[in-house]
Parts: structure tokens; C-alpha cells; sequence
């Protein structure tokens, strides 16, 4: 742990009802069925832990004074301006999640519910408000947004991107062409990454990512763009980085795609995990409240996903001796 | 059901879901210690089973490094640095139609306007022996420091792309530029050198010249930390982005680019904030030494040391400090 700051901390943050650290390690577990018992503790090598993360954004807001504006100075200052209000948008609020090596994991959700922000703090994109992300190693994302350095040539970028993360000259040089492989630009690759299309840049860009094997690696929509045949190869890669020890998190719309590769699925809504589980279970669960929500019938499909809400139990975590 | 279930059904239900205290702090705050913070074991419960994990292994995600492993990791993100200074200066050109002769023409024809005005059109010189030369090294090398500083304090906007995607020592982006501008003043030292030669009265060449040299590395260095100084700042607070350029020009006029600031004041406080001005000590020197045959005295190699040194060290530290602001984005 060199790397977080060294605060003075109560060890049971976060748990609150548990007395003692040592005796959390014997503590019973309230089954379904209400009897107690005391499932046998298993030893796990999580990729990522997700600790406690809250994320809140301000922008600034045309709207109207509904809205939760930032209070103190910053909004007397902005009035005083006539600038337009900042305001606060909840992304996110106490997702605590661990994955394993070898996990792969679909987050679905409708759009805003918090998915993108939820990989951009996990990839260390983007602060949290609160809550810290733990990894294995630095995560690798490939978001939707993939440009790189627009002037610079295909190859270029390629050769920037494994620079800037960490590789040296030779090592580029050895990964070099089964990057160019991998890309498959063919003569694309020597023009400006500003003249390529969203699925060339993607694919150029997955490249880039899959570089250095990283243990974790993030797919945020990120092989939406491109064809069948980029698809495909984007999946063998996935696969190969499971098999290396590594977890993949990956973010789509398809709920096809989702079946076909995750072992684990998250149905985030509204910034919180409404399920977390089996993939064939969360997803038939989503296409039901999607389909409600398709046919206009708001209500039970919020009461819906409120009865799913309701059932799952966030993770906790405390620190123990062994 | 559980009665531990229905209160969490009821703590979940409709709208009180999103009312949750939260405080809004948007402000970057320190990382949150986790809850086995100092310990190598952790427990896991979840609703149907209980794991424990080694944590010794698991790294906070985009936390900022004490100094010293920043320091090593800035040195380990060097070819990044190098390559990124390099094919960016080259790619500058690009949408011209004589491209990377441009790098070469660009500070030819910016000291030949000067010898148009000064040398040929009011043929004035102030009082000052070759004049036209004063005025080229004066805008040559001021130049260097302004357009290296107002693009280092840019740095993290114009990286957003290269911050959202890859994992590196952020100081690494204002390196990059520093070195970017470097190169490019290499370009320019070599015509400045050429044009001192070639207007009259041309001024014979020594051994001393080379003494350009750790001139041009220290205000490289006192441009670095310049850079590193102001990125967190703009960062920030991109209206001082606007600000930038009014300090400059007024740095200029504190610089005497194309005036002897002893012909207009015997004010000796005045005099001493020009000698102070880190800028004008790096013209003084260069003329000095091209124009004048004069080798530095060692008070102005240890003003531009201490300069150069501490803005640096400053610049260092307050960067390294905001390190973990900077995936931050405004929106």
C-alpha cells in the first residue's frame, strides 16, 4: 500500500456494525431463509476492488432553479456574473464491487445510469468524490472516445501510445508489428489518425491498449464501432487476457454480446447496482424492466427495479489478521 | 423475506434512493484509506459468501507517488517524452507547402525584419553599439521563454487526449513541450548566430560563443519549471489561460528587448528589478558574449543558476502536488 496516503483510520470504515476485527472473521451470516450460518471463508485473488466510489459532477446548467446548484461563494460569485448556474449531478452513489482474476464482467444499464463514469474512475480517468478504486495493476481503457493524437500519423500514434505506457524503444520495436497485424489499418496506417473513421481509430486504439497485457482491461462500448472481423479479433484478445491472470470489464448495449462473453453481470441504474450476478439472471432481469419501460410502463418498471434493488446486498469489506 | 430485508427494501425505496447524504464535494480531496488500510488480509461478505484477499497486492488507482518515485518514473516516461517532442515539432509544419524549412525560415525572416526597421529604415542604434544585433538576440531569446511558457501551462488541455488514455507521470507533458520548444530554438540560435554574422558590423567569432550553450540549457530548465508552475494553475482556473499573455508582454517591456533600461532611469531600485529579471540577465549574457566580447560575470551565471534552479524545484513540487487533479475534467 506505499502508494495511498498513510491516514489515520479506524480499520472498520465502512462496516459500521461490526465490533471487532477479529471477530468479523467469525461473524454469521444471515441467510435467506433467516438461520444463521457460517459459510467457510474462501481465499480470492481479486483484479479490482471497488471501495465505497460516490461520484458527483458539476456542470454548468441552462436550466432551472430545481436543479442542486453548488452553494457558498463559488454561486453568489457565478450569479453576480449572470453566469450560469454550476449545478450537482449525482453519477454515482456507494458502488462497491470486487472482481476476481479471471472475471469477465458486463455492466449494463440504460444510458446515464453511471457505467462510463464507473470505468473512468476505475481506469483512474477521473477522481472519485469519494471512495478509492483498488487494483492489481493499472487498468487499460478503451472507451468510445478513442483519438489519440489527431496529427500524428497511424504508426505514429501506435509508437506514442506504448511509449506513454512505459515500454521502451526496443520493446516497441518488438511488439511493433503484431500491433500493426492486430490494427489491421493496412495502408491507412501512415495517414493522420484525423482522416480515419470511428471503427479505424478504434481499432488502431485497441491495439494500442492491449500492448503491455494488462491485467485489467476495460471496454467501454469500445468495439461498437467496428466490423464483424475487428469484433472477433478484439474477442481472442479478451480471452487471451483473461486466461493471463487478468479481468475484463466491459460495457455494451448488446445484450447479446453480453451473454456471449461475461460470467458476471451489473446492472447499474440511476448511479447504483441494482443487481449483481449471473449473467443469463441480470440480463433477463434487465430485458424485462427494459421492456417495460419500452411499453411506457414507468411505474412498475420503477417498482420493478426498486423489488431487484431491494434484494441485493453491496459487498463490505474489513482489514483482518491472519 | 428477512426482516433485514425489508429495511433494506424500505432504505432503497423510490425517491429516498437519491437523497442519500452525499456530500458534494467536488473539490480533488485525498484518496480514502480502505477500510484494511495497514493490514495484508481482508475479508469480503456478500449476501451468500465470504472471501478474504491478500491486499498487499491491490495499488490505489491513479494515486500520486511520493516525490522521489515520481522523480524515477518521470526519468522511466523519457523516451515518451523525447518522441513526443520530436515527431510534434515535426507534424508543426505539415499543412504548408514547404513544411519542416519553415522551423529554418521562421526565425530567418523574424531577425531580418528587425534589420529591415532598425538596421536599414530608421537606422537609429539609441546609443547602443550594433543595434541591430541587440534588438535580433533580444526577441530570439525572449521569444523562447514566452512561447515555451504559455504552451507548458497549456500542457494538460492540449494531453487531455494522452491523460484519458494512458497511464504516465503527468510532469512528462510539460517535459514534452519544453523539449519541443527547445528543439525549435535550436533552430533559431543558428540563425541568430548566422544573422549576427551577416548584418554589419559582423563581430568576430571565439571560443567563448559556446558559453551560449549553458545559457540556453539553464533558460530551458527555468522555462521547464515555468511550464510545471502554471499547468496546475490554468488547469484550474483556465481564465489565468487569458492572463498569460498580458504578463508576457508585460515582461517584455521589463526586459529591455530593444532598450537600454540605464538610458532612461538612474533610479537605482528600477535598475535593480531590471538586473533581477531573470529574462533580461539571459539577453545581457548573450549579447555580451555575441556582440561585445564579454565573457559573463559569475554573479550573472549564479543569478540564472538560482533562477533557473528554483523555479524549477518550485515548479516541481507545486505539479506534483496537483498530480492527481489533472484527470479532472472541466466540463
Amino acid at each position: 500500500m506505499s502508494a495511498a496516503e498513510p491516514l489515520p483510520l479506524d480499520p472498520l470504515q465502512g462496516t459500521g456494525e461490526v465490533p471487532d476485527v477479529t471477530e468479523t472473521a467469525a461473524l454469521p451470516v444471515v441467510a435467506e431463509n433467516g438461520t444463521q450460518q457460517m459459510p467457510a471463508i474462501t481465499d480470492v485473488r481479486p483484479a479490482v476492488v471497488i471501495d465505497d466510489v460516490t461520484m458527483v459532477y458539476t456542470v454548468t446548467s441552462t436550466g432551472s432553479d430545481a436543479e442542486d446548484q453548488v452553494s457558498g461563494p463559488r454561486r453568489v460569485l457565478r450569479k453576480a456574473l449572470g453566469r450560469p448556474p454550476i449545478v450537482n449531478n449525482q453519477a454515482l452513489t456507494d458502488v462497491r464491487l470486487l472482481i476476481e482474476q479471471g472475471e469477465f464482467v458486463g455492466f449494463i444499464g440504460r444510458n446515464g445510469s453511471g457505467k462510463s463514469t464507473l470505468m473512468n474512475i476505475v481506469a483512474g480517468q477521473m477522481n472519485a468524490t469519494r471512495g478509492r478504486v483498488w487494483a492489481v495493476d493499472r487498468p487499460a481503457k478503451l472507451g468510445v472516445n478513442v483519438a489519440l493524437v489527431p496529427a500524428l500519423s497511424g504508426d505514429r500514434n501506435i509508437r506514442l501510445g506504448c511509449l506513454a505506457q512505459g515500454m521502451n524503444p526496443r520493446q516497441v520495436d518488438e511488439v511493433f508489428d503484431d500491433l500493426v497485424e492486430i490494427a489491421a489499418l493496412g495502408k491507412a496506417l501512415h495517414w493522420p489518425m484525423k482522416a480515419y473513421s470511428s471503427g479505424m481509430a478504434a481499432r488502431l486504439r485497441f491495439a494500442v491498449a492491449t500492448a503491455t497485457n494488462p491485467h485489467v482491461l476495460i471496454l467501454d462500448e469500445a468495439l461498437s464501432t467496428g466490423d464483424a472481423q475487428f469484433q472477433a479479433r478484439g474477442q481472442a484478445r479478451m480471452h487471451e487476457i483473461r486466461e493471463n491472470a487478468g479481468c475484463v470489464l466491459f460495457v455494451s448495449h448488446s445484450m447479446s454480446e453480453i451473454r456471449q462473453l461475461c460470467t458476471r453481470v451489473v446492472w447499474l441504474d440511476d448511479g447504483e447496482v441494482v443487481m449483481d450476478g449471473d449473467t443469463d439472471e441480470v440480463v433477463d432481469r434487465y430485458d424485462e424492466y427494459m421492456k417495460m419501460l419500452a411499453a411506457g410502463n414507468l411505474l412498475s418498471a420503477r417498482s420493478y427495479r426498486d423489488e431487484r434493488a431491494a434484494e441485493y446486498q453491496p459487498p463490505t469489506w474489513v482489514g483482518a489478521h491472519r | 423475506m428477512s426482516t433485514q430485508q425489508d429495511d433494506a427494501s424500505s432504505a432503497y425505496a423510490g425517491e429516498t434512493r437519491r437523497s442519500r447524504p452525499t456530500k458534494a464535494k467536488t473539490k480533488f480531496t485525498a484518496p480514502d484509506a480502505p477500510p484494511w488500510e495497514g493490514l495484508t488480509q481482508a475479508v469480503a461478505h456478500s449476501s451468500n459468501q465470504r472471501v478474504s484477499f491478500d491486499t498487499s497486492r491491490l495499488v490505489a488507482v491513479g494515486a500520486r507517488p511520493p516525490l522521489l518515485e515520481y522523480l524515477v518514473s518521470l526519468w522511466g516516461s523519457r523516451h515518451f517524452v523525447l518522441y513526443d517532442a520530436r515527431v510534434r515539432l515535426a507534424v508543426s509544419q505539415d499543412h504548408t507547402l514547404l513544411g519542416k524549412m519553415w522551423l529554418v525560415l521562421n526565425p530567418i525572416l523574424f531577425g531580418l525584419t528587425f534589420y529591415l526597421i532598425f538596421g536599414l529604415l530608421l537606422q537609429t542604434s539609441r546609443g547602443i553599439e550594433n543595434f541591430t544585433g541587440y534588438v535580433v538576440i533580444g526577441f530570439m531569446m525572449f521569444f523562447y521563454t514566452t512561447r515555451s511558457f504559455v504552451t507548458g501551462a497549456r500542457s494538460i488541455a492540449t494531453g487531455q487526449n494522452l491523460i484519458r488514455g494512458f497511464s504516465f507521470p503527468r510532469a512528462a507533458l510539460p517535459l514534452a513541450i519544453t523539449v519541443r520548444q527547445a528543439l525549435s530554438q535550436v533552430y533559431v540560435l543558428i540563425a541568430m548566430v548566422l544573422l549576427v554574422l551577416a548584418i554589419p558590423p559582423s563581430e568576430p567569432v571565439g571560443l567563448h560563443w559556446l558559453l551560449i550553450i549553458p545559457i540556453f540549457i539553464l533558460q530551458s530548465v527555468f522555462n521547464w519549471g515555468l511550464g510545471m508552475l502554471f499547468a496546475p494553475l490554468v488547469h484550474k482556473i483556465p481564465d489565468v489561460g487569458n492572463i498569460l499573455s498580458v504578463v508576457t508582454r508585460l515582461w517584455m517591456y521589463g526586459s529591455g528587448l530593444f532598450y537600454d533600461p540605464s538610458r532612461f532611469t538612474d533610479d537605482p531600485t528600477i535598475l535593480a528589478l531590471f538586473h533581477l529579471n531573470p529574462l533580461y540577465q539571459i539577453l545581457q549574457m548573450t549579447r555580451d558574449i555575441l556582440l561585445y566580447d564579454v565573457v559573463p560575470s559569475l554573479g550573472q551565471w549564479a543569478l540564472l543558476v538560482v533562477w533557473a534552479g528554483g523555479v524549477w524545484l518550485i515548479g516541481l513540487i507545486v505539479f506534483w502536488t496537483n498530480e492527481e487533479s489533472y484527470a479532472n475534467e472541466r466540463r
